[in-house]
């Protein structure tokens, strides 16, 4: 019964590194340990998780347990600035005051201190042991004379001020406090000061509860990790997002564009700490903070904008990018907090996000620092497994808008180098040098060259046609149509579209018989791949001479009769698989070209263009939830079905208290038959009928049809012989029983009927009265 | 230096305590516990047994540097074991310290309530026949009193549905474990199921008729399957979507007398059932077999609830006799006995046990007193007790599982909504 798995936490770690809980395991266990023995974990810790508070305060704490404060030091300064944790922040000013108690300047450094946490993590929802702690502190500082009991009387009084304007838990004691001590130092002048406060209070008391409440599903001693696609993580994205629409909505409805960015960007940061693998919240944080700073230009406001980006300087300075604390002071232009933030991302959890890198490059570019734009790309150069195709056409594009056509040349040249670059390369250089520099030689030589590297890739092949289409060039387009199909590079199996591709061409440009031929090619070409099918997709082949974007010359029944299954696009799009796979979809590209006017009634084969539904992103961590599901589900083949019942009779059950059900097609089927009273007859008497049947006897001579005579080969009025033939066509064309009934009822042999029919039924019966009477009157 | 020895020791010794009474030798633990004066007294707990197969590895094996540690890490959870956190002190709130911040009244006794899975709704059943559905977070808001900016008249009215659809008493309630839908059994020997994501529910979307009295309902954790017990002692699995009813397929599985309580755990391999006929029994989640009986599990008494801990290495339950007590599964063996509760008088009604909603405390309402008996769940301290303010015997205490917070209901008519608030 025990359910054990033998699996340590080191190995869970090395399977995933990360594992949260065995992390959370070991550092339980290293807790006990001493300090020299578990650093090296700790550095493995925090070195896995960069931003999680709670890992940089243990470890502090553990270093200080073992009072080694150069260690303590030289910690902080790693992490402090960058980690907005407000408990590691509590803690750091818990060291400074501990320790530094012995030196002369304590009381500067002290109060120095203070103000630096307050400045970062001052807006915390639960900042406010932090204001009491300096309060206290701040009174507790002796004062002799009546200047520095006045220093300090506006000392605490602007930390009150401060506190009672910031939302968070417990503001309503410092409000008091702040009362009394207003009250202790100067009663006149007290009251005129908290009423002038008292607005302001109950504002930010308001926004204390609203605060709480937005946050309070939030779980703030969450590690970055990236994501699985769980709800639970889902839930958590969600209800950050939530909050930091909630402050973006500037809830204190503060004049100062400053004040209100501050408490914005500070959301933002908490989030970054619980969820640095989210591209969408770095992009969203550098975004805001650039519009912040470009505001606060905007407005004047130049010391607000060169207080934020002071603070965004100290960011960069940490130590994940080793950059010398004294270089940063040269980086003083607009959104530099903006850039900061980047740089952190990049540099940190997001590395291998491409979609950051080039908005950063972007972002550059904007503020037109080109050199920086170009370490950029070097940074995602150099990540060695990433494919750095994308990561160069970018690049391409932003230096010929920067520095022109022939410098794109060069990244070009050493795009090519690169081996692990791909033909991509090759077509976006081409279409550029042709679009920008209107020289089709030059496009159509990189093509060449491509195709000598890419010959086996049908997405360049039809790439290079697409744009020789283009041109208008027939005779080139030939040529590097045979190029390709009979060159050999490209696999049968794939030349699929190639094929279609030329035969539309064909079609638009050429005359009938080249058209012709080509076809009859395309068609080998289709045998020798699916000898079965392509037997039988000759006709399918024809309709693809003949079709036009989503014209096809047949109606869409017969399609589907023919098996003609590729589906039909109003607008021609790339990208598709090969017709000679049996599936999916071949054709040319109709679009752009329609210049010349193709052969009358003919249309053109036409690509309609699947795109391959991209995969759940790894970027929103869609991936399948395995979790919901992955629960061991009962499994009912070794149960046995149950209908429970209160006296259970007929059918015995193994199982006390029921019997078996009706297997699900019986269930199904009793429920919708109607119940046994909408039937209302015809009710069989069964022993009469079959009495009659017993006696019945075709052969027996008497028999004959009984009321009607026929007279001179006819029945009253009419003719027997046109009465047989009414009656068989009606027989023949009615599968009614009742419509033969209805119709044929003065007409038919009675005899041939009465016998078989259940004679005895009250219906027939009153028919036959009814009958009857016919006859009579017909006979009169 | 003397200090940082005599602490090694203390927690040597205690160790060395928790280890015989995990071996059963209870009166012998207790005894050494008092001369030596070890407060509080140390729980059951493995550790020094495991630390000693550990370095006996060591020493065996010379200078092996196969360090194979073989810790149990299946399924670490926010919940009790023993076998690691047997020192840990409870950080959650103590029980005594909850209050009642919303109330409601239904028209008759109230019998069964149910949280969702993430504490955010809270529903109560009643012999009146009505569901009332509570919206947590709104009960909660409405104490902090804050400004919500939410519009209507009823944006900050608790009772977010009131469901009629039940012709007797509601003996059962759960919710699903993902969609918005609420499963409820009844006296009328149905189990219907209600959407509640629409504001105009009234009626189930779904019926199962049963031939007898519904008892108790667990969902499975997927969500596919709800187990069903009613006055007939076999335990019935129905599939939500098709309503197929399955039954295990050993007959002599089943219980003799009716199913009171049954739970599954959150891993979803196993299932609890706890009945009148004594017995606890332990089934496997994906057969319906069962695996394990404790036969006469509170000394004959009726069982009157069973559930897992949220790592399912352990059952609580509790029984008539007014003893809960905690087993566990590796060991197929009732370790601890919260004892003390009933005293004042013997107990008429069942009622269940429960965790908090990290499991450091055991929780159970003493019928006579009227009060919350509560103790430390590793250690059984008794804590202080919390009157329930109900003026006839509770019928029914389930508390959040991801909150300081709980329902009882009671005789009176009347379900309280208890909470810790934050301060």
């Amino acid at each position: 019964m025990a359910s054990s798995s033998v699996v340590s936490p080191e190995r869970r770690i090395e399977l995933n590194a990360f594992d949260v809980d065995a992390w959370n395991l070991l550092l339980r266990e290293n807790h006990a340990r001493a300090i020299e023995q578990a650093r090296p974990f700790y550095e493995k810790l925090v070195g896995q998780f960069p931003n999680a508070g709670r890992y940089w305060k243990a470890y502090i704490e553990h270093e200080l347990r073992s009072k080694n404060f150069e260690n303590v030091e030289a910690l902080f300064s790693r992490c402090l600035v960058h980690v907005l944790n407000i408990d590691l922040w509590k803690c750091y000013v818990f060291y400074v005051r501990e320790t530094k108690g012995h030196l002369p300047s304590f009381r500067e450094k002290m109060a120095k201190a203070y103000d630096f946490a307050l400045d970062k993590v001052g807006l915390d929802l639960h900042a406010h042991t932090m204001y009491t702690d300096y309060i206290s502190f701040l009174k507790g500082v002796p004062a002799v004379g009546q200047y520095a009991e006045n220093q300090r009387i506006t000392a605490v009084r602007k930390v009150y001020q401060r506190a009672i304007v910031t939302p968070m838990m417990n503001i309503d004691k410092i409000w008091d406090e702040y009362q009394q001590y207003e009250k202790s130092v100067n009663p006149t002048l007290a009251e005129k000061l908290i009423m002038e406060r008292n607005k302001d209070f109950q504002i930010s008391r308001r926004i204390a509860r609203q605060l709480e409440q937005i946050t309070r599903g939030i779980n703030r001693q969450a590690v970055s990790v990236p994501s699985r696609g769980t709800v639970g993580e889902m839930k958590q994205v969600e209800l950050w997002k939530k909050f930091i629409q909630w402050e973006k909505g500037n809830p204190m409805d503060t004049e100062e564009y400053g004040a209100f960015a501050r408490r914005v960007i500070y959301a933002f940061e908490q989030a970054l700490l619980c969820l640095g693998y989210y591209p969408e919240i770095w992009y969203e944080a550098a975004l805001f903070m650039q519009k912040a700073a470009q505001e606060l230009e905007i407005k004047g406001d130049v010391k607000q904008a060169s207080a934020m980006r002071e603070e965004a300087i100290l960011v960069v300075c940490w130590a994940w990018r080793p950059a010398p604390v004294g270089s940063s002071p040269r980086r003083r232009n607009d959104g530099d907090d903006g850039k900061e933030l980047f740089e952190r991302s990049i540099s940190g959890l997001m590395k291998e996000s491409q979609l950051l890198y080039f908005a950063y490059a972007d972002f550059q570019e904007e503020r037109k620092l080109f050199d920086e734009v170009k370490s950029i790309y070097e940074k995602i150069f150099a990540l060695e497994h990433v494919d750095p195709t994308l990561a160069f056409i970018q690049l391409m594009k932003f230096v010929r808008r920067t520095e022109g056509v022939k410098a794109a040349r060069a990244i070009f040249k050493k795009a090519r180098e690169d081996e692990r670059s791909k033909h991509q390369i090759y077509v976006a250089h081409a279409l550029q040098e042709y679009y920008c520099s209107k020289d089709k030689d030059v496009a159509m030589r990189i093509f060449d060259l491509g195709l000598k590297k890419y010959g086996e890739e049908p997405e360049y092949c039809l790439a290079y046609v697409n744009f020789l289409t283009h041109l208008n060039e027939d005779n080139n387009t030939r040529v590097v149509f045979e190029r390709i199909l009979t060159g050999g590079a490209l696999a049968n199996d794939r030349s699929g579209e190639i094929w279609d591709k030329y035969l539309e061409f064909e079609s638009l440009v050429g005359d009938l018989a080249s058209t012709l031929k080509v076809d009859s090619r395309r068609r080998d070409a289709a045998l020798a791949v699916c000898k079965e099918a392509a037997e039988s997709c000759t006709t399918l082949m024809l309709i693809d001479r003949y079709r036009f974007l989503n014209l096809v010359p047949c109606s869409p029944e017969q399609l589907r009769l023919m098996g003609y299954n590729k589906p039909l696009r109003a607008v021609s799009a790339s990208g598709a698989p090969s017709a000679f796979t049996g599936v999916g979809v071949a054709g040319g590209n109709g679009g752009g070209a329609g210049t010349a006017p193709g052969p009358s009634g003919g249309v053109m084969p036409h690509r309609a263009g699947i795109t391959v539904p991209a995969g759940p992103s790894s970027v929103m961590g869609g991936g399948t939830n395995i979790e919901i599901t992955g629960y061991p589900r009962p499994d009912t083949t070794q149960m046995i079905p149950f209908k429970p019942k209160r006296i259970p009779i007929g059918a015995p059950h193994t199982v006390p208290g029921g019997v078996f059900p009706p297997p699900p097609a019986a269930a199904y089927l009793l429920t919708i038959l109607p119940p046994p009273t909408s039937f209302s007859g015809p009710f069989v008497i069964v022993d009469a009928l079959i009495a009659q049947l017993a006696k019945f006897d075709v052969n027996e001579p008497g028999w004959e049809p009984a009321r009607l005579s026929e007279k001179n080969g006819s029945l009253g009025r009419h003719k027997t012989e046109d009465i047989k033939r009414d009656m068989y066509q009606l027989l023949a064309t009615t599968t009614d029983p009742k419509t033969a009934l209805a119709a044929g009822d003065h007409k038919r042999k009675r005899g041939a009927e009465s016998d078989d029919d259940e004679d005895k039924m009250d219906t027939s019966g009153t028919r036959d009265v009814f009958k009857r009477r016919m006859n009579q009157r017909q006979q009169d | 230096m003397m200090k940082p020895d005599i602490k090694d020791r203390d927690s040597m010794y205690r160790l060395i305590i928790g280890q015989l009474y995990y071996d059963g030798h209870k009166q012998l633990a207790l005894d050494l516990s008092n001369s030596i004066g070890t407060k509080p007294p140390p729980p059951p707990s493995d550790k020094l047994f495991r630390l000693m197969s550990l370095v006996k590895q060591f020493a065996d094996d010379g200078d092996d540097t196969q360090k194979d540690v073989t810790m149990q890490m299946d399924n670490v959870s926010s919940g009790i074991d023993l076998e690691f956190d047997a020192d840990v002190l409870p950080c959650s709130p103590e029980p005594c310290q909850y209050e009642t911040i919303f109330l409601t009244a239904h028209k008759a006794p109230c019998r069964s309530a149910a949280f969702n899975n993430d504490g955010t709704l809270c529903a109560t059943g009643s012999v009146d026949c009505s569901i009332k559905i509570l919206d947590v977070e709104r009960i909660i808001a409405r104490e902090n009193g804050g400004d919500i900016s939410e519009n209507g008249p009823d944006a900050s009215n608790p009772i977010i549905r009131t469901l009629y659809d039940h012709v007797d008493e509601v003996t059962s309630i759960v919710f699903h474990p993902r969609e918005p839908i609420l499963v409820s059994g009844s006296r009328d020997m149905t189990v219907k199921m209600f959407d509640y994501s629409k504001m105009a529910v009234k009626r189930a979307m779904k019926t199962i008729q049963e031939v007898s009295t519904i008892s108790a309902m667990s969902f499975h954790p997927g969500g596919e399957f709800l187990l069903v017990a009613t006055e007939h002692p076999t335990v019935r699995l129905y599939n939500v979507e098709t309503l197929q009813c399955f039954v295990g397929s050993m007959p002599s599985d089943q219980h003799t007398a009716r199913v009171v309580d049954l739970n599954y755990s959150e891993n979803a391999r196993l299932y609890v059932t706890g009945s009148e006929d004594g017995d606890i029994k332990v089934w496997d989640g994906i057969s319906n077999r069962c695996v394990e009986t404790f036969n006469r599990a509170h000394d004959g008494a009726k069982i009157c609830s069973a559930r897992f801990t949220k790592n399912g290495k352990y059952i609580l339950s509790s029984g008539l006799d007014s003893i809960v007590k905690l087993w566990e599964l590796s060991t197929n063996r009732c370790l601890i006995a919260y004892t003390g509760a009933g005293s004042t008088g013997h107990q008429e009604h069942p009622i269940q046990a429960s965790f908090n909603h990290n499991e450091d405390f055991v929780m159970f309402p003493d019928e006579q007193s009227g009060s919350l008996c509560s103790w430390d769940s590793r250690n059984t301290d008794r804590k202080r007790l919390l009157a329930l303010g109900h003026t006839s015997a509770t019928r029914i205490f389930v508390h959040s599982p991801t909150a300081p917070a709980f329902m009882t209901g009671s005789d009176d008519f009347r379900a309280r909504f208890w909470f810790k608030k934050q301060n």
